[in-house]
């Protein structure tokens, strides 16, 4: 439902009963005004000669006993008036005089009168009359045409009421039964019954209902008018929302003004820049990705385009019948392995370049990662001729550490040194409890790393395309993922170059209890 | 005796190379492609299982949970997702060790004999190996049957290495198991020990070899 069509409906919702309810209370004054009407037409009527007729003939009181409302002692149209017809402004007000403040209401032949629109008594479909009979203490007429006097007022008058009324039901008419005692209270004329036939003019009822009307359109103009700016408002602020989620975001809606729309526009301004924020941080993330594939298949392609060329060359030796050399095969199995180290520390740097990523830490059994870290390269240390060795204590030794991220920088360090110690030389990895901590230890008599070089390997940030040029020297994207990873887990990594030579790296840090 | 190994891995090629690198190393190894296949064999008739984590069907940690309550079989994983979470899964569940893709043949057949290793050799006991035997409970060595006479430190020593034979343990570890913590502990004095026990088993002393950048091993054969 459109705003405007409910604002509509609250109005007509909460003024009909308003409406209904004044109309109500309207009648019920209206009720009292004419039972009161009446009840002081009867004592006048009966002070004013009525009585004398009464007592003196009880049963033809009154002569006539109707006579039209408008009269003024005047008889009817072919009507003699009646001789105990008090004449003057005694005529009660009724409700079918609805603008009557003046119960005397003017003669119907006036022109004037019917010139303003008020039906002249001619044109009433229905006769109006009012009624009078008398009664006696036992609410008995002596009149044979008198009707019986209704049960509800009598019951009311013995109770003591000045006067009390009914309605009277006259076919297709409400009317109004009033009775009244009479100040003598005994004689045939005890009690007067005055009835009137009540008749809304045919306008009547189309007046009634013109009013409200009216008011109701009102309501609903000023309604129409107070809600147009902020339909308005609202429509505008659909159009610059609408504007801005085709800009992407990037447009804000206007937010002039300190009510509920611009209040609206603050919030949506607020969803936006929150929506961008987010645009962005994905659309950042999927660079990075683009660039990690990118920079993955650089790598990968390069060890791979040697490994083939290697293979190439073995296949052309066989196929001459020489012998396939050794060193080819060896080189042809090394770039395979770098090429394994290369792909899973690239998948590491993934994970750990990746915002707000957590360590998967579970207790890790040191010794078996060990193990499990120098048979990945025995092999290629046995091709190359180098004596790979590894101690742990007998007793369990166990961190808590993320295990895959953990082995890959052991695996590192330990590759490293496996590539760059000439054939004959040693690499020995040794585990060790100190206390509550663990130590492990990387050592190689290799050429070691030289003094001017050993700061840059940790202070490094690295990133994924620090990796597209391998280091001669051996400082590539390895041992920057080891110190990395150490320093995640709250670990030392410290480079070393024993006195003997070579190199020493070392991991330390907290021992599970 | 030859080991019959399970090996679950749904790649043929894979499938088919690992088999031929575990018979090259003397195992006698089943082959098979499918993991609901795996749920039907008798764990009984197999000394060690291979089991790939990605496998088609029943998923690779599904099997080794089904294995797990039917035996206590070692079971090694293949594993080329490299995540954290799966290795901690699969060894929450019951795997002994893994290896992650790509492998070496020699490595993978390294973990399986490291896992086939009996830990057999109980604290008490004589320890044997070949002319070697140590006698833990009387504290006596012997050579070719004939007597050695160590001193304290040197038959801790040897009893030392001699109860995790072919593995090296460090210096630092010997100085401080094996040495007298009242006197010198240094590692200089465990080298003395070292090549005074040497000189005493003789021809045989070369059994305790020293590892370069660790320490010492008792370089004795795999019992066959």
């Amino acid at each position: 439902m459109k705003l405007r069509a409910r604002l509509a409906l609250v109005v007509f919702a909460t003024a009909v009963p308003v409406i209904a309810g004044v109309a109500l209370l309207r009648e019920r004054i209206q009720w009292a005004a004419t039972e009161q009407g009446l009840a002081d037409y009867a004592l006048d009527r009966m002070q004013g000669g009525g009585r004398e007729a009464c007592e003196a003939n009880p049963a033809a009181f009154p002569p006539r006993p109707w006579m039209r409302p408008n009269e003024r002692g005047l008889p009817p149209r072919g009507l003699p008036p009646g001789p105990n017809m008090p004449p003057g402004p005694n005529m009660p007000p009724g409700p079918n005089m609805p603008r009557g403040a003046n119960p005397a209401r003017p003669s119907p032949d006036s022109p004037a009168l019917e010139a303003r629109g008020f039906p002249s008594d001619a044109a009433l479909a229905v006769e109006v009359r009012t009624e009078l009979w008398a009664y006696g203490q036992d609410f008995v007429s002596h009149n044979p045409m008198a009707p019986t006097f209704p049960t509800e007022i009598r019951e009311a008058l013995v109770a003591g009421s000045a006067h009390a009324s009914a309605k009277w039901f006259v076919p297709s008419q409400d009317g109004i039964a009033v009775g009244v005692p009479m100040p003598w209270r005994d004689g045939p004329c005890a009690y007067v019954l005055v009835r009137r036939s009540q008749v809304e003019p045919p306008g009547a009822l189309l007046s009634m209902l013109l009013g409200p009307s009216a008011l109701l359109a009102v309501l609903f103009l000023a309604m129409m008018v107070t809600a147009g700016p902020v339909v308005e408002r609202i429509r505008r602020l659909t159009r610059e929302v609408r504007a801005s989620a085709a800009a992407r975001y990037s447009r804000r809606a206007d937010v002039s003004g300190s009510d509920e729309v611009a209040e609206l526009a603050r919030a949506f301004n607020a969803a936006a820049t929150e929506v961008r924020s987010n645009l962005e941080a994905i659309e950042s993330r999927e660079q990075a990705l683009r660039s990690f594939v990118e920079n993955t298949t650089h790598d990968v392609m390069v060890p791979l385009t040697v490994l083939q060329g290697h293979l190439t060359a073995i296949r052309r030796r066989v196929e001459a019948g020489g012998e396939v050399e050794r060193a080819t095969v060896l080189e042809a199995l090394q770039e395979a392995h770098y090429m394994g180290s290369l792909i899973q520390n690239l998948s590491a740097v993934a994970r750990l370049e990746q915002e707000g990523t957590t360590l998967a830490c579970t207790r890790v059994d040191l010794a078996a990662l060990v193990e499990r870290t120098v048979a990945r390269h025995a092999p290629i240390a046995k091709a190359r001729g180098i004596v790979l060795e590894y101690a742990v204590p007998p007793e369990p030794l166990a961190a808590q550490s993320d295990v895959t991220l953990l082995e890959q920088a052991v695996s590192n360090l330990i590759h490293n040194a496996v590539r760059y110690v000439e054939p004959g030389g040693h690499v020995a990895v040794v585990l060790a409890r100190a206390g509550t901590r663990f130590s492990l230890r990387v050592l190689d008599d290799g050429p070691g790393v030289p003094a001017e070089l050993r700061a840059r390997v940790f202070e490094r940030a690295f990133r994924a395309d620090s990796a597209r040029t391998r280091h001669p020297d051996g400082l590539g994207l390895g041992l920057s993922i080891a110190l990395d990873v150490a320093r995640r887990h709250g670990f030392e990594l410290e480079l070393r170059a024993p006195e003997a030579g070579g190199t020493e790296f070392e991991l330390r840090g907290d021992a599970c209890a | 005796m030859t080991h019959r190994i399970l090996v679950v891995e749904d790649d043929a090629r894979l499938g088919e190379q690992i088999a031929s690198h575990l018979r090259e190393a003397g195992f006698d190894p089943v082959w098979i492609a499918h993991g609901d296949l795996a749920l039907d064999t008798q764990p009984r008739d197999f000394e060690l299982v291979i089991l790939d984590l990605m496998l088609p069907g029943a998923y690779g940690l599904d099997v080794l949970k089904h294995m797990r309550q039917r035996s206590d079989l070692p079971v090694v994983v293949l594993s080329a997702k490299n995540d954290t979470a799966t290795k901690v899964r699969a060894l929450e569940l019951g795997a002994d060790d893994y290896v992650t893709k790509p492998f070496w043949p020699e490595e993978l057949v390294a973990r399986v004999n490291a896992r086939l290793r009996r830990p057999g050799l109980t604290r008490s006991g004589v320890l044997e190996f070949g002319a070697l035997a140590i006698d833990p409970e009387a504290r006596s060595v012997r050579v070719e049957g004939a007597a050695v006479d160590l001193t304290r430190v040197e038959f801790e020593l040897l009893l030392a290495l001699a109860r995790r034979p072919r593995q090296a343990l460090s210096r630092a570890w010997l100085a401080e198991n094996v040495l007298d913590p009242d006197r010198d502990g240094t590692e200089r004095t465990l080298d003395v020990h070292t090549s005074r026990l040497r000189k005493k088993l003789g021809a045989h002393g070369s059994l305790v070899a020293t590892v370069w950048g660790v320490g010492y091993r008792l370089d004795v054969k795999e019992p066959s």
